[in-house]
């Protein structure tokens, strides 16, 4: 430990470019971008519910339309398929119009879901029909 | 001495984070331009039965935030169950212009879990999580892009191996599984995460929804 303090002072001048190249090393890698979406609870969801652990589902849907509001307060989009795995969430739970409701959603967001959307409402139509 | 040091070996860890490996042709994506994506419940080749649901749980984030419209993954495996297809083995056999009919997408993503879970060595034992990815237009059958990547757990402990996408991941994920069982999912996160987003050197192109957002 001894002369520690000597040993640094020395080296001051040479190590002080390197302190002040710095930012610029940092700035070269540039600063995360914004993400596109709010995917809060989205994954772990997915994952409870692919594990098979359906008698968790209501309680996923709850946290998820918690979050859909406070994505909708920030003005902010939710991500791709949350729409669509809660409309999946829903149908286990026999709740086919907010099954619905939210397929329209991942419609309305995403056009490219357009014909996936519309196979799986028509399927539904028809389903209820013969019910 | 030991300040300049430290400095040095972290300059040298930034530079590191900024590394280049030779870049991919990407002729063949760039000329496809897919804009959507069906991504396949992962084959497993592991012994662990989670690796599949771990993994797809997670694909979604870095292909939509690389600019890409993702079919609702846990959607898309129900339907293709429903249709008879039972296991990740069956649902890859299918061919793309059915694919294409049933779910519009411009491409699949065929992914493959090669390790999954605890590797115990001499010294320490390690999580380690590696995937393989296929993308592959559905409206030609061509091959777009291929890759693999791999993450560990004793990786955590130095965080500018997280990397921008790492800390970028860190901030949007509320992370809730932390039990022993689960301690892989985080780290098929990240293996995922490097396998496919965009601006790594490896990476994907950006996607549609990427540009719009800039603009």
């Amino acid at each position: 430990m001894e002369g520690s303090g000597a040993m640094r002072a020395p080296n001051l001048p040479q190590s002080r470019w390197l302190v002040y190249s710095l930012p610029f090393l940092l700035a070269a890698c540039a600063a995360p971008p914004k993400p596109l979406y709010q995917w809060g609870n989205y994954q772990s969801s997915l994952y409870v519910h692919l594990k098979g652990e359906d008698a968790k589902a209501q309680e996923n849907v709850e946290k998820l339309e918690v979050q859909l509001q406070e994505t909708e307060r920030l003005k902010n989009v939710p991500p791709p398929g949350l729409h669509g795995h809660l409309a999946l969430l829903y149908s286990k739970l026999g709740k086919s119009a907010d099954s619905r409701r939210h397929l329209e959603a991942e419609r309305l967001r995403f056009p490219e879901s357009a014909a996936y959307v519309d196979l799986l409402l028509r399927n539904a139509q028809k389903i209820e029909a013969t019910n | 001495m030991k300040t300049r040091l430290l400095i040095a070996v972290a300059a040298v860890a930034l530079l590191a984070g900024c590394a280049t490996r030779p870049p991919k042709d990407l002729t063949a994506f760039n000329a496809a331009k897919p804009a959507s994506l069906l991504v396949l419940p992962p084959l497993n080749e592991t012994p662990d039965p989670d690796a599949t649901g771990a993994v797809l749980a997670q694909i979604s984030l870095p292909l939509a935030e690389s600019g890409y419209y993702v079919m609702p993954v846990s959607l898309v495996a129900e339907t293709l169950k429903q249709n008879g297809m039972q296991t990740p083995h069956d649902m890859h056999q299918i061919a793309a212009p059915k694919l294409r009919e049933v779910f519009g997408a411009d491409a699949a993503v065929y992914i493959t879990v090669k390790q999954y879970g605890s590797k115990y060595m001499v010294i320490a034992s390690d999580t380690v999580v590696s995937v393989e990815a296929r993308i592959v237009d559905l409206r030609s059958g061509a091959e777009l892009w291929t890759g693999q990547a791999s993450a560990a757990s004793s990786e955590e402990s130095s965080s500018n191996q997280l990397g921008l996408v790492g800390l970028l991941v860190k901030a949007l994920v509320e992370q809730i599984v932390s039990s022993a069982t689960d301690r892989s999912f985080p780290v098929a996160g990240r293996a995922v995460n490097r396998l496919l987003f965009t601006g790594t050197p490896q990476g994907i192109p950006a996607g549609p929804r990427k540009a719009a957002a800039k603009s």
